[in-house]
Order: structure tokens, then sequence, then C-alpha cells
């Protein structure tokens, strides 16, 4: 359990770490996606915990959740909306990252 | 350019990636895959930058037989930092400005791809909504009360709160269950 707790709060120290350096830098939308990366990584830790470390509970909330982002995209990418669209590509991207994390871990347990 | 216009522009500058991508432009037109190998962002990056750029007046699109080319809004920058200073602006314009802003902010946060997200509560706000949705409706003309329904289900699912409200707002009127738009209701 620990062990994706622990890499959950190492991508989200990366991205808190990028996200200085890129409001430092002037970047200001950047780092606020930045940020919207570490959420994700704070919602998924959230789940695992709340389903007390049960994997598989945990890839159906990564596909469930993300299905709600993905219709978001759909919209988004209908209307043109390029700001909305952006900001459900990085939320998709980052769930997609923790599922591949997850799947490794569940195949080398 | 009014207050407003040059206050979104420079909000819109403030940014070193955009900053990045107008000293690019400025170079020679480019298509947002050439921006994002020349700045080391990625392309859905480069497209965010172009849109916010755009809408503040700052780039321009046009198109090619094989892409979309961004190029800089040279006008814009043509102008002096004086030449804005000294540009002056009617109280009244201002305060309509102001108004203007604030009626575009509430239609941001209660309407979403042309749907209704929710009816406003605050009475300041739900006049401005119901104004936007009266905008569906053709001056001068009758309309039945089912009419009015199945326009007004294409914004919100509680269509029947909305008609009694136009009503209420004065913005509608209803006789012998003819509905119409006021006049001068400045719809």
């Amino acid at each position: 359990m620990n062990e994706f707790v622990n890499w959950c709060d190492e991508r989200t120290r990366e991205c808190m770490t990028r996200k200085a350096a890129l409001s430092a830098d002037g970047r200001n939308d950047e780092a606020a996606f930045m940020q919207i990366r570490a959420n994700v990584y704070g919602i998924f830790r959230a789940v695992h915990t709340a389903t007390k470390g049960d994997l598989p509970a945990l890839l159906g909330k990564l596909t469930s959740i993300p299905a709600a982002w993905e219709a978001a995209l759909t919209e988004a990418e209908r209307h043109g909306d390029v700001h909305r669209a952006c900001i459900e590509r990085i939320k998709l991207e980052t769930a997609s990252a923790i599922r591949h994390y997850v799947n490794n871990l569940r195949e080398a347990k | 350019m009014n207050e407003n216009e040059a206050l979104a522009l420079f909000k819109c500058l403030a940014d070193k990636s955009r900053l990045q991508i107008l000293k690019s432009l400025a170079r020679e037109d480019m298509y947002v895959e050439r921006l994002a190998e020349r700045l080391g962002l990625s392309a859905p990056t480069i497209s965010f930058h172009l849109k916010k750029l755009s809408d503040a007046g700052a780039v321009r699109s046009y198109k090619t037989q094989y892409y979309t080319m961004y190029a800089l809004e040279s006008a814009v920058f043509a102008r002096t930092m004086l030449s804005l200073l000294h540009e002056e602006s009617s109280e009244a314009e201002v305060q309509a400005q102001r108004d203007e802003a604030y009626r575009q902010k509430v239609l941001q946060a209660f309407f979403q791809y042309g749907k209704l997200k929710s009816i406003p509560t605050q009475k300041k706000k739900e006049r401005i909504v119901l104004e936007e949705l009266a905008k569906a409706f053709e001056p001068g003309r009758d309309y039945t009360e089912r009419e009015v329904n199945i326009i007004l289900a294409d914004f919100h699912d509680d269509f029947c709160t909305l008609r009694r409200d136009m009503i209420g707002e004065g913005l509608m009127t209803r006789e012998h269950q003819v509905y119409r738009l006021t006049e001068g209701s400045g719809c």
C-alpha cells in the first residue's frame, strides 16, 4: 500500500518543484497545469487510501473517473474550447501514467 | 484599443512562453508544430497559448495548403505605450465596460457550451441570464407556451421556472396564452 502512496507523493513533489520553477520563470499558465497534474496524483492517492490499498478497486476508479474527463475533452473539442481541452488532456495523461504504474505494480505482485 | 482590451493584452503578454511565441512569430509566420519544436513545448500547450494570444488580438491565423499558420498582429505592437496612456475614455464608457465585463463574467459562470448550468439565485445574476435567454426569441413574434418551453428547454431542464421568471422580470408578456418579448426590453 505504501509503495503507491510513496510514488504519488514523489510525483506530487516533482510537480510542485516544477510548478515553482515555472512560476519563477514567468510561465504562470504552465505552472497552473503542473498544479493540475499534482491534483490528479492527489485524487488517486486519496482513492487508494479510501479503498485500503485494493489495487483492482483503484484500477476501477482509474477507468471510471477519467471517463468523465474523456467526455469533457470531447465536449471541449466539439466547442473549440482550447483551454478546457488542454486541462482535460493533462488530467487524462496523468491518469494514464498512474494506470501504467498501478498495472506494473499489480503484475509485480 | 479601450482600457479593457489593453488590460487583456497586457495580462496575456505577462507570460514568458507567450512572449517567446511572439518573438518567434516576429521573425516569421509559423504553424503549431514548428513553434512547439522551436520552443521545446508540447503542441497542445502551444495551441493553448496561441488561443490566448489570438483572443487578446496579438496574433492572427490563416490557412495554407497543409497548415494553419500564425502571424503577429503587427498593428497592435506598432502602437506606442504613450498612445495607450493618452487614450481617453469617458466615465460613462468606463462604467459601460465594467458592466459588460461583469455581464460576461456571469454568463461565463452560468453557461457552458450554450447550456445553462444552473439558475442563479441572485436576482441581479438571474436577470443577466434571462436577458441572454431572451435573445433566443424573435422580437414582435407571438409564441405559444409550448414553443416557449421548447426554446427554454434547450438551455435548461427547468424551463417552467425560466418561463415564469421571464414574465416576472418583464422580459416577456403573456396574454391569453400568447407569449411575446416585451418591447424595449433591451433584447
